[in-house]
């Protein structure tokens, strides 16, 4: 192997060791010597325009903008002498001149870094006396992107990223001087599968989101680390939420799974968290029809499992790829170890969204189909166990008595869909479903029992590459809904198996998860007893 | 002598007892009489000036009818009968009372707010409750779809006031928040754009003089 090269400078004072090549401002980060900046962004090439970045370095003609010099050996820096920060000032100045400062209205206020600059390099009132110049503002880039040419600083960070992580060279900067201003290519529109995270990058609020365009202001967000079901690639993600709603889809940088980015169909994935959900068990037993509280479900689904071990053959188990591997070892143990049936297998539980692509989407649209497969939730080969496809055979044969169908999707795998369903389920003297959306298995199935949605459940993830990343949960799941593994390990204590923890943390050792750091609670906020007001007769 | 300049601060004064098992520290250590610790005369004592001012009271107000029933209600001493509201007022309202909210209009009656949430932001109650929504008009950009108060929740400190970058919403001097309905007591867009302009203006008194506008 060969030895990477180093290089040794002086950073306000104190040495620092980085690889050869390495920017001075991202050298300075390593001491935490913070250099503000705009343009620079450590997931696109750097550009240099803002001159926000200047740091003195000794021997320099005159001082160079940090993002695009290399640090070389000996060099000697300085970031925070009297003329950088009146550089920085009057950089701040300039930028300010004909800004409209319309934070109030403005989404990005609040985590813009024109705000938090201005507070730390700045804190001047306007000297400009004359009227300012105005732009173009809430022009349409696309239907996911507004587009306000005053508040646009010209940094060139969402060109930048059209060019260079989509290539699909959407963006460029017409005309010159004041009158600059970001367009579109030929008058189109932004066209790309990953055009929300221009907003996430603009340093200031010249780009918003029309999905989180006056949704909320980012001070009330909770801040959840997760990851984004959309596909096997599993890009890390932070869910912004506020009282137990998920308002906004942000990437969180992960180097090996999904870099600083995430795809528009990531961004709306929080919405189908409401849709179609099972929120009530389902019991349609003899003797048992009607209602059910979670506990008697519950005891429904072990008194079936504990019928179905007497012929183990007959017995067959599909899990969810949308499951977590926590969850996934657990079926995996009830199902192989404890009630011994050789047919399990994974299945896909949605089949819709984007194609594949080159930058991050992949062709599987579940998330863990690889980590569920990697727990052992597979056919067992030596007692001659049926993969999925064999599973429905043998129902529409008859031959299995009890199946249990974790996860929703089932029909997508039958070419005749809900109505095949229907007829091969018919076959099956019991049917168990375990799941968060309302299936036609659901409806179909003799016990069924609610699941929180991913982002309601601690668990962690596989994804394409192996790659295993955590989602911490970010929504308490509709009330008397238990989570899988809670579930599961209830069913493995009542049909007298093995006990392997009953939490995410006990089983995160198993599973070899990566446990994420723990936040600090949010503040608590007294529930409300306020309703919406309008409607009411008033005097 | 001011402690502050004091650097040598006395020993704070407590005192130790073991009653009933426990250690007890008393802070202050009582400086009772033994007359004041028998306790029940003092009790007795404290009654008999709460009884005499009830009595007194239930006198004047006994005259008070007599006067009432005459017609010459106005001339009577008022005794433990301080307002009564909501007939009557104080008149001695202070003008820079803080009171229920309005919300100011534009010239066409449409908000001056824009759902910056700073007033919701600022308030100590968590009262304010906005939803803002595209306006039609591109130069206002934002506007609330929905502003509800929750009046009773409201402690009238005036930071919302305070907050608004656009002098969007102000506290007016009226204080009749009450109501039999708790619902009625979420005020809603409509309701604080109710006012009456002319009214209010005439009413609304700056402490610090007028506001500079534009
Ligand atoms: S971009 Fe930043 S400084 Fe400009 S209006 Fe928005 S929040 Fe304010
Ligand atoms: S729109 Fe935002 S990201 Fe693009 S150039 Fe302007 S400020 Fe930079
Ligand atoms: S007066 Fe104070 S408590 Fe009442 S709404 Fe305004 S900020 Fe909130
Ligand atoms: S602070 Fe003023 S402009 Fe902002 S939401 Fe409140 S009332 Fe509206």
């Amino acid at each position: 192997m060969s030895e990477i090269k180093t290089v040794t400078l002086t950073i306000d004072g104190r040495q620092v060791t980085v690889p050869a090549g390495t920017s001075v401002l991202e050298a300075s980060k390593v001491i935490g010597a913070e250099v503000p900046h705009f343009c620079y962004h450590p997931g696109l090439p750097v550009d240099g325009n803002c001159r926000m970045c200047i740091v003195e370095i000794d021997g320099a003609r005159r001082p160079p903008v940090s993002c695009a010099t290399s640090c070389a050996d000996g060099m000697v820096v300085r970031t925070d002498t009297a003329a950088v920060k009146a550089i920085r000032a009057s950089v701040m100045e300039f930028l300010l001149v004909n800004h409209p400062i319309d934070c109030p209205i403005c989404d990005k206020a609040g985590e813009c870094m024109l705000q938090d600059y201005y507070m730390q390099h700045d804190r001047k009132r306007s000297e400009l006396r004359d009227e300012k110049v105005h732009k173009p503002r809430l022009v349409k880039f696309s239907d996911r992107i507004v587009f306000n040419g005053e508040r646009c600083i010209l940094c060139t960070r969402c060109v930048r990223f059209t060019e260079n992580v989509t290539r699909t060279h959407e963006l460029g900067i017409v005309n010159r001087g004041d009158r600059a201003l970001v367009e579109v290519a030929g008058g189109g529109s932004l066209h790309n599968r990953y055009q929300d995270n221009v907003a996430d990058i603009c340093p200031v609020g010249a780009l918003t989101k029309t999905d989180f365009r006056f949704k909320k202001r980012v001070w009330f967000l909770k801040h959840t680390d997760s990851i984004c079901p959309g596909c096997s690639r599993g890009c890390n993600v932070v869910l912004d939420h506020d009282k137990n709603e998920v308002v906004r889809v942000m990437p969180r940088f992960r180097a090996e799974v999904n870099g600083h980015w995430m795809c528009d169909e990531g961004r709306d994935i929080h919405k189908r968290i409401g849709v179609d959900r099972l929120l009530a068990p389902r019991v349609k037993l003899p003797g048992r029809e009607g209602g059910a509280t979670p506990e008697e479900a519950l005891e429904a689904v072990a008194e079936v499992l504990g019928e179905a071990r007497k012929t183990p053959d007959r017995l067959a188990a599909i899990a969810s790829s949308w499951g977590t591997n926590e969850e996934a070892f657990l079926f995996a143990k009830l199902f192989g170890e404890t009630l011994r049936t050789p047919h399990m297998d994974v299945k896909s539980d949605s089949d819709e969204g984007y194609p594949e692509d080159d930058v991050l989407h992949t062709a599987d649209h579940n998330p863990n189909r690889a980590g569920v497969v990697a727990q052992g939730v597979v056919p067992n080969d030596k007692k001659g166990g049926l993969g999925l496809a064999g599973i429905l055979d043998a129902c529409r044969r008859g031959d299995i008595q009890c199946l249990v169908v974790w996860g929703p999707g089932l029909s997508g795998h039958l070419p005749g869909g809900e109505s095949e369903l229907a007829l091969v389920l018919s076959k099956v003297a019991r049917v168990v479903y375990l799941g968060w959306k309302d299936d036609p298995v659901a409806r179909l199935a003799h016990v069924a029992l609610p699941t929180p949605a991913w982002a309601e459940k601690d668990g962690s993830y596989t994804n394409c590459d192996g790659i295993k990343s955590t989602s911490v949960r970010a929504l308490d799941p509709p009330p008397g809904v238990r989570g899988e593994i809670e579930v599961l390990a209830d069913l493995q204590a009542r049909l007298k198996g093995r006990s392997y923890g009953r939490t995410f943390r006990e089983l995160a050792a198993k599973t070899g998860a990566p446990l994420p750091p723990r936040r600090p609670a949010p503040a608590l906020r007294q529930p409300s007893l306020y309703r919406h007001a309008s409607g009411v007769a008033r005097p | 002598m001011n402690p502050l300049l004091n650097p040598k601060l006395p020993e704070p004064a407590y005192k130790e007892e073991f009653t009933a098992g426990r250690l007890f520290t008393y802070r202050n250590p009582s400086d009772l009489t033994l007359w004041e610790r028998l306790y029940v005369p003092e009790v007795l004592r404290g009654l008999s000036i709460t009884g005499s001012i009830f009595f007194k009271n239930m006198g004047l107000w006994l005259v008070w009818l007599g006067y009432w029933a005459r017609g010459r209600a106005n001339e009577a001493p008022r005794g433990a009968v301080t307002v009564y509201y909501p007939e009557e007022e104080r008149p001695d309202m202070t003008k820079v009372n803080r009171g229920k909210h309005i919300l100011t209009q534009r010239l066409n009656g449409e908000p001056q707010c824009v759902a910056c949430y700073m007033c919701a932001t600022a308030c100590p109650a968590w009262c304010i409750h906005i939803d803002a929504g595209e306006h039609p008009d591109p130069a206002i950009e934002k506007y609330p779809v929905r502003f509800d108060i929750e009046i009773d929740k409201c402690i009238f400190c005036g930071y919302c006031e305070e907050a608004c970058p656009v002098d969007a919403i102000r506290l007016t001097t009226d204080y009749h928040t009450v109501d039999y309905l708790r619902e009625r007591m979420v005020y809603d867009r409509d309701y604080l754009l109710s006012w009456n302009p002319t009214k209010v203006q005439q009413e609304h008194v700056y402490p610090g003089g007028e506001p500079r506008r534009g």
